[in-house]
């Protein structure tokens, strides 16, 4: 008798504890709810919200040193020990500098054929980009990362964010240690790894571990000595997530340094900036706002853009230009599994000629497609209007927008069957990327190989 | 996959005539990369130009694994300061990676 009485009461006090959670969770819920009208309160509520989400966390950054000249050097020995140096497409400017070449003063995105003849003088060693090999190689090191944990985030083609939380603080060093010897021994590409409680903190401090090569590839936040004074010294663009144009933002109202940054009131950068520009303010005192995305977003848009080898006038020239563009477009639509019913087409000048001129134009599709002759027939009329003869063009260029799975496909009640256009055909490519000094495919073609001798 | 071990597999569906007597003996054919490829991730090819030596001759894909660490009296090859070169390995430091396999084509 007595047992069960106690089981009932048990069972009510549990039922009114749950209900006053329940209360307290529609109360907090109201208000932010009521402040996201307002607004005014808004940094507030976040700023509850996320100060219950001090957790303790590991996250790493596992980041490719110079990834592209890494890459160019496991194959060619030649550039070991000399200053190397990866053009962009079409070998406009430098886009990966090795150590030797910083140290000389190349700086990043420095126009090539201003530096060509210091090149020539100081030994360089220039290759053009070549995306084929680095995406292999991007690959071999990103799954040897996912082999020794668990939540990985790739983030670029150099970059990943790995949470290391359930590695033992006493370990977590041989460890660090251990995978950035794997990486380099199966790989051949070094990498260095920077250690925090969160995203914001582990990229500053993997930026602070560049920048002294004392620290051997590995730094981790909570060894770093004097870290809030060091902060001073930092600038705010360096931090992730401050892209140029919050920095200026930032710089008129008299903030520099990253110590500086993170004395503003949250009002006040949450009004300059966003709420992302608050989180990342939140990170950066030790907070943990961005979680590890493991599953890529769904894209938002695909773009198949890239500028001409040499300036354009001829119209089947640019239709052919545009006309591949779409054919590698519709393939990276087909790779995701998604179709657009939307494109943006734009026809770009010179910019490095003074040639402002910029011209786009929205296209929607009759019906969801992936088809490249389909996307062609209704693309082509359209950039017929905007060529002019005139004029000349360094770019264009298609992006694809309003993306969806093919599950989901819409059909128009009223389509009328679209008049098929012909692709461009032998039509000589004046258009095509130079790459004159171009390394070959050596993991993804049977052909380039590299050649062993005695 | 090829279409045929698809079809062998889904053999049960088609109930025309007597059910194959393979039916329940259905096995992956043979892949030569589950042998020569067993790490693709560390697997590099390369392709050897030159005169005959220690049992390589010219023109033979060189199969190497980055994750095998080579012992004594391996074939290697070694990264040089202009270009690759084919060795035993007497404790080299600037070791490239072990060769795993020489594919000959007759």
């Amino acid at each position: 008798m007595g047992k069960s009485f106690l089981d009932i009461k048990q069972t009510i006090n549990h039922v009114k504890t749950s209900k006053c959670i329940n209360r307290w969770v529609h109360y907090l819920l109201g208000i932010y709810q009521y402040s996201k009208l307002f607004g005014i309160f808004d940094y507030r509520v976040y700023r509850f919200i996320f100060l219950r989400k001090k957790m303790n966390k590991k996250i790493g950054i596992v980041d490719c040193n110079n990834f592209y000249v890494s890459c160019e050097r496991v194959f060619n020995p030649v550039s070991i020990g000399r200053p190397t140096v990866v053009l962009s497409n079409n070998d406009g400017c430098v886009i990966a500098r090795s150590q030797e070449a910083k140290d000389l003063g190349i700086k990043m995105g420095e126009p090539f054929f201003q530096k060509r003849d210091f090149m020539e003088e100081h030994r360089f060693c220039v290759y053009s980009s070549n995306y084929n090999l680095y995406g292999d190689m991007s690959d071999r090191v990103m799954t040897t990362i996912k082999k020794y944990a668990t939540e990985v985030e790739v983030y670029s083609i150099d970059e990943a964010f790995v949470d290391f939380s359930n590695i033992p603080d006493e370990e977590l060093e041989d460890r660090l240690h251990f995978i950035r010897n794997e990486v380099k021994r199966l790989t051949g590409i070094p990498v260095s790894i920077g250690i925090g409680p969160n995203k914001t903190l582990a990229k500053l401090t993997s930026h602070i571990a560049k920048r002294h090569p004392q620290y051997n590839g590995i730094c981790s936040y909570w060894s770093l000595p004097n870290f809030r004074n060091t902060l001073y010294t930092i600038s705010a663009s360096d931090v992730w997530g401050i892209g140029r144009k919050w920095s200026k933002k930032l710089r008129a109202i008299g903030v520099d340094s990253v110590g500086q940054f993170i004395m503003q009131s949250d009002m006040v950068v949450k009004k300059l900036m966003n709420v992302n520009g608050l989180k990342t303010k939140m990170e950066l005192t030790g907070m943990y706002c961005f979680p590890i995305q493991k599953i890529s977003k769904l894209k938002r848009n695909i773009a198949s853009t890239r500028s001409f080898g040499q300036d354009i006038d001829s119209f089947d020239q640019v239709a052919e230009a545009m006309y591949s563009y779409i054919t590698s477009g519709a393939k990276k639509l087909r790779d995701n599994g998604i179709s657009p019913n939307k494109a943006t087409i734009f026809l770009t000048g010179n910019r490095h000629k003074g040639d402002e001129h910029h011209t786009f134009k929205q296209i929607s599709f009759q019906t969801q497609t992936r088809d490249v002759e389909e996307i062609w027939s209704q693309v082509y009329p359209q950039l017929k209007n905007m060529f002019r003869t005139t004029r000349k063009y360094k770019k264009c260029g298609i992006i694809f927008n309003n993306l969806m799975p093919e599950s989901i496909q819409q059909t128009s009640l009223f389509t009328q069957p679209i008049q098929l256009i012909q692709p461009p055909v032998n039509v000589e490519k004046k258009w095509e990327m130079k790459q004159d000094f171009i390394s070959q495919k050596y993991t993804t073609s049977w052909e380039d190989i590299p050649s062993v001798f005695v | 996959m090829s279409t045929i071990q698809k079809d062998m597999l889904f053999i049960k569906s088609r109930t025309t005539g007597f059910a194959s007597p393979a039916e329940s003996y259905v096995d992956k054919r043979l892949d030569l990369n589950e042998l020569i490829a067993i790490n693709p991730l560390t697997t590099f090819y390369f392709r050897y130009k030159g005169p005959d030596t220690l049992g390589v001759k010219n023109g033979n894909i060189l199969v190497i694994d980055k994750s095998v660490d080579p012992v004594e009296d391996d074939l290697v090859v070694l990264s040089d300061t202009s270009c690759f070169k084919i060795r035993k390995f007497e404790d080299q430091s600037n070791v490239w990676g072990k060769v795993s396999w020489i594919l000959n084509k007759l």
